[in-house]
């Protein structure tokens, strides 16, 4: 009996001790397994990047060969444009107003619509470099407000200005800063035809990779942007506006200027309804603009 | 009356621009698609003030800006560059080094170029 029980004993123990080299290798398996997982979404990520990165790239020299090509197109497009429009400005003054109604002026706005396509397009094309000086981008968007201030005056929309004293200068181009806020401005006034509040607030932070940023942050009151909407809002000719003539450059202008910039931009929806726009600029002034789009 | 002379190569917009001028204010315009002529036609008739497209095929704006520019006769002649070019930057580099005042898009109204004409004309 006791010979059976001491039998058991060592038997148990050798079990413990079985069980206990397989739980070392079950949790060692474990962990391989997850490094392996690891190491998979680690090539998944890579991968994803190397897309991006070709699919960029292919933009790049798209847009490069699109530069060339839409100087002359746009150039060659308004003429006849301009003969159209001289047509209906001489049919204006020889014509009575009461036999043709608003046609004339539906063609003039078809004239200049095209005409502004044209713009667009060159203004998205052109890969200019930035020509970057030290600045305040407070007095920069102090300066596009005088350029849209008679335009949201007379839409009843009003702005706040949400922005700390002493935030540091960051080193951009002016001009195309000022032109990537009038696209944004603009845009939140057409979120808004009945009018509303456009918040511009702006702090000095650090983003998630832990570089000294400048965040400018535009909200609107308006409709909000929908799902769909978001993933596509910066694609070249992509417009949720086009009966009012939105030629979907906007925005990929915009996105363009920022990037250059070695910055970031995204849209969401606003926490209470409206559209919040946040970009993202590096403080870092030793850090040149990039030349051209990545 | 004063005198305006246009020189584009588009023959169908000197015609149209000329009537809409000629319809809309008290001038004589004159036009040609030819800006080898145009030395010639400003000096036989010295207009006041010469709209000057800036590509042209056979001679293009800046030259002939720089020609009037450098012609005794013509030096003093208001010139102004009406052009489709959409890059405002550009244009306004061609004018400085021209010398030409004054520049107009061939897109904007008749209307507008009519309180241009007449600021400068006045």
């Amino acid at each position: 009996m006791d010979k059976t029980i001491e039998q058991l004993i060592t038997e148990l123990a050798a079990l413990r001790r079985r069980n206990a080299e397989l739980e070392t290798a079950a949790s060692q398996h474990l962990r391989e397994t997850e490094k392996s997982r690891q190491a998979f979404l680690e090539i998944e990520k890579r991968y994803e990047r190397l897309l991006s990165a070709e699919s960029r790239l292919i933009q790049a020299e798209k847009m490069a060969s699109l530069g060339v090509l839409s100087a002359g197109v746009a150039h060659e497009i308004k003429n006849p444009l301009a003969i159209i429009l001289q047509g209906i400005e001489l049919l204006e003054v020889s014509l009575r107003r009461e036999d043709f109604g608003d046609v004339l002026a539906m063609m003039k706005d078809a004239v200049f619509r095209a005409s502004k396509i044209t713009k667009d397009m060159l203004t998205f094309s052109r890969e200019s470099t930035p020509e970057v000086a030290e600045i305040d981008l407070a007095n920069v968007i102090d300066e596009t407000f005088s350029f849209v201030d008679h335009i949201f005056s007379l839409k009843q929309i009003r702005i706040a200005r949400n922005f700390p004293h002493g935030l540091p200068k960051v080193k951009v181009d002016a001009n195309q800063m000022k032109q990537v806020f009038i696209n944004l401005l603009t845009n939140a006034a057409e979120a808004m035809p009945e009018g509303g509040t456009i918040t511009l607030s702006a702090e000095s932070t650090e983003n998630i990779r832990n570089r000294k940023i400048i965040r400018i942050i535009i909200t609107d009151t308006g409709h909000g942007i929908s799902a769909e909407d978001r993933q596509r809002v910066f694609d070249p000719f992509y417009t949720t506006r086009k009966k009012s003539g939105g030629t979907g450059l906007g925005l990929s202008v915009v996105k363009g200027i920022i990037e250059k910039h070695r910055g970031d931009i995204k849209i969401e929806n606003g926490a209470c309804g409206g559209t919040r726009v946040i970009i993202e600029l590096p403080c870092n002034t030793d850090e040149s603009p990039r030349e051209v789009t990545e | 009356m004063k005198k305006i002379l246009i020189v584009d190569d588009e023959k169908n917009f000197c015609a149209l621009l000329k009537l809409n001028l000629e319809k809309r204010g008290p001038f004589e315009v004159l036009t040609t698609t030819n800006p080898h002529d145009a030395l010639q036609l400003a000096k036989e008739n010295r207009p006041d003030l010469i709209l000057l497209d800036i590509l042209m095929p056979e001679m293009d704006g800046m030259s002939l800006a720089a020609a009037l520019k450098g012609d005794k006769d013509t030096k003093d002649i208001v010139i102004a560059f009406l052009t489709a070019l959409v890059n405002e930057e550009d244009v306004r580099d061609m004018k400085g080094r021209a010398g030409v005042d004054y520049f107009f898009s061939k897109l904007g109204t008749t209307e507008e170029l009519m309180v241009s004409i007449s600021g400068i004309l006045s």
